[in-house]
């Protein structure tokens, strides 16, 4: 599915990830801890194919495909999502208006018809209610005015919308209080089968209670520094990253 | 007399023709793109008012220069000079007819240890130019007061890369005075320029500024209690990345004044990151006076954040209101809420001494 | 709203042109002359067998055009304009009588029409809206006539007004625009060849969205149109106007004028989407577009509102303003105005604030892209008897890419201590992380562009009528086309 080889990416001359090599499976969850400026983020944006990095080093295989010939539509249409840590507020755009532009861009990309608007209706409130998403807010302007929980179910519920086959989620547990957490979780679990991947950032073991990961890497400046199963992120509750990373 | 001054003065080799074409006529706005001066009045005779409104002109205020303590007067040099006037973007009817008909002298900050600096321009009948290099905050107080002249006077800075200046500008009981200010400042620096008028019965300020990298410019008006017509002018021009402007202006018209305020923020295509704001607001207290406001956005660069508010009203009757109720008398309450109006633009006055003191002076010409 | 949708279909197969307009039927012009003289002016009013009173009307207005120059306030680079090098009059020949129905209109116009999306015959039978077409200055059909004129509704052509309601025209036609008032003005006045007149009668509301497709069709012709709308009191008509145009290379002038009157409790809501042929990329050809508008709201509790969506015409100099004679008087411009490439844009509007307790509303979305120049003008203007009197206007523009520019030139005039006006404006560029976000999601650049600005330009787009809504949207994304690299 994904396979990351001795990436190294800058910031404007600043090297955030220094030989970075990770490689995930159809049907896999992984989790990808770290501190605060270790390059978690950085990653999920430069595979979305955000501007302002800079590779010097490194490959990215995608389905058999380089990644880094793809635009960020292009990535998105086959299949890689991005659930982002702040999620953008368009105003002015509606959020249904929205989100079956997106299904229709996807649909287009693969030779499809657009969505009749019954089956996206029908559709939409179905998913939207298995997130405690009130139709109310899909009337709403995109993210505008959403609290922070609000904001991250809809980043959930654009990911069931969209069915990607391999979905990032970028710290999507912060701001996020219990109840959210756990409808947030129950969306990813329900998407999970053996043809999709997910590969969970986080700060924090919390989120990995619900989520449960086939793998746990830890990265540290810029590359991953030790990997396991979901025992590793148990221990790295316990002792810390500086003494993980020092043991590593 | 002034067509000969023109045609030989090589200093007027920058001036466009449209400019020179300005000088060649006797009235200033014959052919002249009128936009900068849509409510300009400059050859309007205005008298003080009516029976109604007197005006206090006569009002003594030669103790504001020994007021203002701490402050030395500074040792001018009458070295003339030819400066190049290169503001590109705006023929100023005001720096071109000043550049005619005064000569220029030069005054140096850096020759003085002092770090607050007095001068009074109503006493100089030349043009003057200021040159600021060192880095070291100085502020320069600027009174001019009592002045009857038809004839524009210019001042021009010239801050140098990193360094830093304050100008606290009186404005205070002028018959007529037209003033012409231009700011360059060079890479780094930073220029804060306050400018406090009031009593004044027909007045024009002009303030021209050109920002390179990574400047601040901060501008600062204030204006109330006034008669006959007031204009202020500015134009600040954002020619280099990543500079900032702020620029704000308030009035209190009344008295059957005109209070006029034009306010440009240009920002050249390769000023990019420019992060530009002004706001005007006046307070119009009676329907014998205008308040026109004119703010303006030029923009050629996309990556910039620029905004400009602009309003015009009365006083919030609501507050009047809540004063009243808790045994404030109108009159007392109204003088309170044009203090907290106004009071807001001596805010980036960063010398105490001087501060304070423009705080009194407020006070005391607040009627 | 069907119909709007299907105009967007049919437009968009017409395949490869950029401009998606841009084609022209061969239909027989009659034609006078090239030039501007006097005996134009009078060949225009044989030709409509004019009243004596109109003729003089005309002349009159001429002679003050010759005394005039143009304006000049606008931020606009305009070529000068030879006044002698246009046709001022032209009307397609099979129209010379009147057809009693659509049957006998020129299939080459309806052929024409089509190919637009805009089906006549399907469009009387649709949700409400009676058209009014305008082809080349001649009023060609009007339809839902009958219907109107049981409600005592006057919705005709402005000749046939001049003919059947000589007192409504005399009163009105110039009242709020006087020939003098500036030269596009006046040369309006002395050459208008056709235009719509409305008349809604005292407590009568106009059950159907009124209107008018404009398209300029023969080479050279300066199309001249002259709207008069008068909403009698306690009336209420919402009109639109929408304007397509064929693809030119030589530059057309078009100058319009229209009048709005509200008397006591009327309204008025005028909606226009303009997408004149822009010229192209390089800014060769495209329509001059110099239009005045202005309501006045005449009546105490009346209220005009202006919507428009610019998107076409090289160069578009236009103001639509209200005067707000009546107390507690409204007035409303709500505007979207998008210039690409090389064109330039100078609009905004003029709030003359006069009655007591009038109020004013001001909401401009500019988007500027290319190598384009779009500038947000207008002045808000309180008197000193309009007491208690408001005024609120925002302003935001949207720059995309660097080679463009976007200026906000209000002017605000008070001389009322009890009235209140506040301005905002901001100038931004299209934001970086909204466009990632939503490509992140599957759009390509230029839908994503498409999306976020029309989320910017929501505001004003939600206060045109349904039926043009939707066109609207999709005309927005049509013309920042090729703005993104």
């Amino acid at each position: 599915m994904l396979n990351i080889k001795d990436l190294h990416v800058s910031i404007e001359g600043k090297k955030i990830l220094n030989g970075l090599n990770l490689s995930i499976n159809k049907g896999e969850v992984h989790a990808l801890m770290g501190p605060n400026g270790s390059g978690k983020s950085t990653l999920s944006y430069f595979l979305s194919g955000k501007d302002g990095y800079e590779m010097e080093r490194g490959s990215i295989d995608y389905n058999g495909k380089n990644l880094l010939d793809l635009e960020v539509d292009e990535r998105a249409n086959e299949g890689l999502f991005l659930a982002f840590q702040y999620p953008m507020e368009i105003p002015g755009v509606q959020t249904s208006f929205f989100l079956k532009t997106a299904i229709n861009s996807k649909r287009k990309h693969h030779g499809l018809p657009e969505i009749d608007a019954l089956e996206f209706a029908k559709l939409i409130k179905s998913q939207a209610q298995e997130l405690d998403i009130s139709p109310d807010m899909l009337r709403r302007d995109l993210n505008v005015n959403y609290s922070g929980g609000e904001k991250k179910k809809q980043e959930i519920l654009q990911m069931s919308l969209l069915n990607p086959a391999m979905s990032i989620l970028d710290e999507t547990d912060s701001g996020l209080d219990i109840d959210a957490l756990r409808i947030v979780s129950e969306g990813v679990n329900k998407l999970r089968n053996k043809d999709n991947s997910f590969l969970v950032i986080t700060h924090y073991q919390r989120l990995l209670n619900y989520i449960k990961p086939d793998y746990v890497h830890i990265i540290a400046d810029g590359k991953i520094v030790k990997s396991g199963d979901f025992s590793l992120a148990l221990e790295l509750e316990e002792k810390g990253y500086e003494e993980i990373s020092k043991t590593a | 007399m002034i067509k000969d001054n023109i045609l030989n003065d090589t200093s007027m080799e920058n001036l466009s023709i449209h400019a020179k074409e300005i000088l060649l006529e006797k009235n200033p706005f014959k052919n002249f793109k009128i936009e900068n001066y849509r409510y300009a009045q400059l050859h309007k005779n205005i008298e003080s008012q009516s029976d109604t409104v007197k005006s206090p002109l006569h009002k003594d205020l030669t103790k504001l220069t020994t007021d203002i303590s701490h402050n030395t007067f500074a040792n001018i040099d009458l070295k003339p000079t030819i400066d190049k006037w290169g503001f590109s973007n705006s023929d100023s009817f005001f720096r071109v007819s000043s550049l005619v008909h005064r000569t220029s002298i030069s005054i140096n900050l850096d020759n003085f240890k002092e770090t607050s600096l007095f001068l009074n321009i109503s006493n100089i009948s030349k043009n003057i130019t200021i040159q600021k290099k060192d880095p070291q905050l100085k502020t320069l107080v600027l009174l001019n007061y009592n002045c009857d002249d038809e004839t524009p006077k210019s001042l021009i800075f010239n801050v140098a890369e990193n360094a830093n200046l304050e100008v606290v500008h009186y404005d205070v009981s002028n018959k007529k005075s037209f003033l012409y200010f231009e700011v360059k400042q060079s890479n780094y620096s930073n220029f804060n320029f306050a400018s406090f008028q009031s009593n004044n019965t027909h007045i024009r300020n002009e303030f021209f500024s050109s920002l390179a990298e990574k400047c601040n410019f901060e501008l600062s008006g204030l204006n109330f209690n006034n008669f006959g017509v007031n204009d202020n002018y500015s134009f600040i021009q954002h020619v280099k990345p990543s500079s900032s402007s702020r620029e704000v202006f308030k009035s209190i018209v009344n008295n059957g004044a005109i209070t006029n305020f034009q306010g440009k923020i240009y920002v050249d295509s390769i000023a990019q990151k420019t992060d530009g704001y002004q706001m005007s607001r006046s307070l119009l207290l009676d329907n014998i006076s205008k308040a026109n406001n004119k703010p303006e956005l030029e923009i050629y660069a996309d990556d910039v954040k620029c905004s400009h508010g602009s309003t015009v009203s009365k006083i919030d009757q609501e507050q009047i209101f809540y004063f009243n109720s808790r045994g404030i008398s109108k009159e007392v309450a109204n003088l309170l809420l044009q203090k907290a109006f106004i009071i807001e633009t001596l805010d980036i006055i960063q010398t105490k001494d001087i501060k304070d003191f423009s705080i009194k002076l407020l006070d005391n010409l607040l009627t | 709203m069907a119909a709007t949708e299907q105009t967007i279909k049919q437009v968009n197969k017409l395949g490869n042109s950029d401009y998606k307009y841009g084609f022209s039927t061969d239909v027989d012009d009659i034609k006078p002359p090239k030039g501007l003289n006097e005996d134009i002016v009078k060949y225009i009013s044989a030709q409509k067998n004019e009243p004596e009173w109109m003729l003089d009307w005309r002349l009159k207005a001429f002679s003050v055009f010759n005394k005039m120059p143009k304006p000049d306030w606008a931020k606009l680079d305009i070529p000068d304009i030879d006044f002698q090098d246009y046709y001022y009059y032209s009307s397609p020949k099979s129209l010379k009588d009147k057809p009693k129905s659509l049957d006998e209109i020129d299939p080459e116009i309806l052929k024409t029409y089509e190919k637009l999306g805009i089906p006549i015959k399907e469009q009387e039978k649709l949700a409400g809206v009676a058209v009014d077409v305008v082809f080349d200055s001649v009023s060609v059909a009007t339809t839902y006539k009958k219907q109107l004129s049981e409600l005592g509704i006057i919705f005709c052509s402005i000749s046939e007004a001049t003919k059947n309601h000589p007192e409504l025209v005399k009163k009105y036609l110039g009242s709020v625009i006087p020939i003098a008032d500036h030269s596009f003005a006046a040369l309006n006045s002395a050459v208008f060849t056709d235009g719509s007149f409305v008349y809604i009668p005292e407590g009568v509301r106009c059950p159907v969205e009124l209107s008018t497709y404009f398209r300029i069709n023969a080479m050279n012709t300066g199309q001249f149109e002259r709207t008069l709308i008068i909403a009698d009191k306690n009336s209420y008509v919402s009109y639109l106007e929408g304007c397509t145009a064929p693809m030119r290379d030589e530059s057309q002038l078009h100058a319009a004028n229209v009048e709005l009157v509200t008397l006591e409790n009327a309204e008025i809501k005028y909606s226009t989407v303009q997408n004149w042929y822009p010229g192209d990329s390089e800014g060769k050809g495209g329509i001059y577009n110099f239009v005045t508008k202005r309501g006045a709201c005449r009546g105490n509790n009346s209220k005009i509102s202006w919507t428009q969506v610019e998107t076409g015409s090289a160069i578009t100099w236009k103001y639509p303003s209200c005067i707000l004679q009546g107390d507690n008087s409204k007035g409303e411009f709500y505007s979207v105005a998008i210039t690409n490439n090389r064109q330039q844009a100078d609009t905004g509007t003029k709030m003359i604030h006069i009655g007591k307790n009038t109020s004013s509303k001001i909401i401009s979305k500019g988007i500027s892209a290319g190598k384009a120049n779009n500038t947000y003008r207008g002045l808000v203007n309180i008197q000193s008897k309009a007491s208690n009197s408001r005024n609120f206007t925002q302003c935001d523009s949207l720059l995309i890419g660097n080679e463009c520019g976007a200026h906000t030139v209000p002017y605000i005039e008070s001389s009322n201590s009890d009235s209140m006006v506040e301005h905002e404006a901001t100038t931004s560029k299209i934001n970086e992380e909204q466009l990632f976000y939503c490509m992140q999601r599957g759009l390509n650049s230029e839908d994503a562009v498409g999306l976020i600005v029309n989320g910017f330009c929501k505001e004003v787009l939600q206060h045109l009528p349904m039926e043009f809504a939707v066109e609207a949207q999709k005309l927005v994304a049509i013309s920042l086309e090729g703005s993104v690299g």
